[in-house]
């Protein structure tokens, strides 16, 4: 059990619960949880009832050790998983009473996702990439097309809208990798290690690019880099599946 | 909304096929291959069975007598276990009978045949009684006279020297209506037997599938030694027009039990059960090529998805659906099946050429017969083993997990 803080946003603030773009209500995850009549005996406790929210606007640096429980905490937030135990609201909606294509739905409409390793397909254009969930959206060509241009330029690749990913550093990856988080005007922003792959420098131009993310919508970045923590307006640490105030 | 979702996901499709080139190519060239093989291994049993069908037509006999169930066929020639024998005598005979228009036997045999001594081709000899009105001949004329070589079984009546050869025996020997050809079962008797050119008729050749040279009967078991027991490989039998056929069958059936009688159609299938190995062969070919366009689209597909199983899992992470993705693998499918089956087909065209080329030099013409729906079919496999391949694939696809394939 472990909510140090287990509502920091509105206490700090004084928020509604109901203004909450995130939830966590006693919130554990158990991985190998065996649910017939056998019992494996190989469960894994990587949450341990977690509660915390997050609110409009706010910057949460989530940091910990490798197998904390960073990125498990982070699928559950995007709505990616849910939980063994507990609840997780994201904008009002239990996520594990939604079925699987209504949180995917969910993701599509408020949820943006970025990754260490950027996982922009190498066949497409920097455009193309970040256009792509507006296909599912059912967005026109012109509209795509105008908005990843958009949002290109204001990750600073407005010269780089046609390179494919293979043509692209590291860092201009992850901005395209940005772009594409921000194309269908995301309410919360979930990064995992978003500077992992990248030099000091590229780095803080990321932390930069994700603080201006955080001006109009939340963003809760997991990582070991330090500089995230610093970066972030809220600091949140896990350590073996319990989260304490950094 | 759906219209602008399916153009993304194939323009998605296409540049993810430009992008890897090497693979794509490699699927197109599975799938071209399955389609020339449809294409060409169809024509090919096309070809037996218009061979046979027409073939049994164009001979024009009504019942058809042999010594056995599986006496001759085309390309089968001689079939020497399964000879009639007293052929003249059987032929005159059933002639005789009632509701019976006419009887002619006709012996198959190979052959040796040149313009000049010593510089033989085999081809095939046919012998046969009448006078050769039956035979259409494209250039000169038909035999002049009957078999009156045979004189009752004295073969000691007046040779008629006439032979009818078929354009590609003419080609093959480089002969022409009026030129002198040498003729016999051996290579001596060859040398010592000449007949004249009379005329030209594709008529048995077509049914026989390879050159030939048509002689009288007698004439054509003197030249081979045969006349000792004055063989034949069929009797083909014409009824009166309006004459009960089956009637006719039983009666020569009882009359010959050692013999078999077929109507067409029984001769017919005859013909095409000794092509059953042919088309079952061809059968079994196309069905290994199209299962192998199969598996290599689908192997191609199937590690494109696997290679991009985590861009894959984070766009899945992100909301676009399996849906989505999935028409995205079976545009790719579409586009790889149409490329390959267009290809497919422009191969398929100078291919049948050379087929026939080949293996009309060596005697067997025409092999591979493609009209155009079978050009048709070829695209429809092309198309089928596209789809069917990124279907498989496809599943991969629905398989990709945000949670199993992003690292955690």
């Amino acid at each position: 059990m472990s909510n140090v803080e287990p509502d920091r946003g509105r206490v700090a603030d004084g928020r509604a619960e109901s203004e909450a773009v995130i939830q966590c209500d006693s919130v554990s995850r158990v991985y190998g949880r065996s649910s017939g009549w056998l019992d494996d005996g190989n469960e894994v406790e990587a949450l341990s009832e977690v509660s915390l929210s997050v609110t409009p606007g706010e910057f949460v640096g989530l940091t910990g050790a490798s197998g904390s429980g960073k990125t498990t905490l982070l699928h559950l937030l995007a709505a990616l998983d849910t939980p063994t135990d507990g609840h997780v609201r994201l904008l009002g909606s239990a996520t594990d009473d939604l079925s699987s294509g209504e949180r995917a739905a969910l993701r599509l409409d408020h949820v943006g996702i970025v990754f260490q390793r950027f996982h922009l397909l190498p066949s497409l254009s920097a455009r193309a990439n970040v256009a792509l969930p507006l296909i599912e959206l059912g967005v026109g060509k012109r509209r795509r097309r105008e908005r990843a241009e958009s949002l290109l330029e204001e990750v600073g690749l407005g010269d780089r809208l046609t390179h494919r990913p293979g043509q692209l550093s590291g860092g201009e990856k992850q901005r395209v990798a940005i772009a594409r988080a921000l194309v269908n005007d995301p309410t919360l922003v979930v990064a995992d290690e978003p500077t992992g792959e990248l030099d000091t420098a590229t780095g803080d131009t990321i932390l930069e690019l994700l603080g201006a993310v955080a001006d109009d919508r939340s963003v809760v970045v997991a990582s070991h880099d330090p500089r995230v923590v610093e970066a972030a307006g809220r600091r949140l640490v896990l350590r073996d599946g319990e989260v304490t105030d950094g | 909304m759906i219209g602008s979702r399916l153009r993304a996901a194939v323009g998605v499709a296409l540049a993810q096929l430009r992008h890897y080139r090497v693979r794509g190519t490699l699927a197109v060239v599975g799938v071209a291959l399955a389609v020339v093989t449809v294409v060409v291994l169809t024509g090919v049993g096309v070809s037996a069975l218009t061979v046979g069908d027409t073939g049994v037509d164009r001979i024009g006999a009504d019942l058809w007598v042999t010594a056995g169930p599986s006496s001759f066929a085309p390309g089968a020639v001689g079939s020497v276990e399964n000879q009639l024998f007293d052929a003249h005598e059987v032929s005159r005979d059933v002639e005789r009978r009632e509701n019976v228009r006419g009887a002619r036997a006709v012996l198959f045999q190979t052959v040796y045949a040149g313009a000049d001594r010593g510089d033989y081709r085999t081809i095939v000899g046919v012998g046969t009684t009448g006078d050769g009105e039956r035979f259409e001949a494209v250039e000169g004329r038909s035999f002049a006279e009957g078999d009156v070589h045979y004189a009752d079984g004295g073969y000691d009546g007046p040779t008629t020297g006439e032979a009818l050869v078929d354009e590609r025996a003419a080609d093959r020997l480089g002969v022409e209506v009026g030129d002198t050809i040498h003729v016999g079962g051996t290579l001596v008797a060859a040398d010592e037997n000449s007949f004249t050119v009379v005329g030209v008729s594709n008529d048995v050749s077509r049914f026989i599938g390879a050159p030939t040279v048509v002689l009288h009967l007698s004439e054509l078991q003197e030249v081979s030694g045969s006349t000792g027991v004055d063989p034949a490989s069929t009797v083909l039998v014409r009824t009166e027009t309006g004459a009960d056929t089956r009637r006719v069958q039983r009666e020569l059936s009882a009359t010959y039990p050692e013999l078999t009688v077929r109507t067409r159609s029984e001769q017919f299938e005859s013909v095409l059960r000794r092509q059953s190995a042919v088309i079952a062969s061809a059968l079994t070919l196309a069905v290994l090529a199209v299962g192998s366009g199969v598996t290599l689209v689908t192997n191609v597909l199937g590690l494109l998805v696997y290679h991009q199983r985590r861009q894959l899992a984070a766009l899945r992470a992100g909301g676009v659906s399996v849906r989505t993705l999935l028409i995205v693998t079976l545009s790719e499918g579409v586009v790889i099946g149409t490329v390959g089956a267009a290809v497919g087909i422009l191969v398929a065209v100078p291919g049948i050429r050379g087929v026939n080329l080949a293996v009309g030099a060596l005697g067997f013409p025409n092999v591979v017969d493609a009209p155009r729906w079978v050009f048709v079919l070829g695209g429809a496999v092309g198309l089928v083993v596209g789809v069917v391949g990124a279907v498989v694939a496809g599943w991969r696809t629905t398989r990709v997990s945000p949670i199993e394939h992003l690292p955690r």
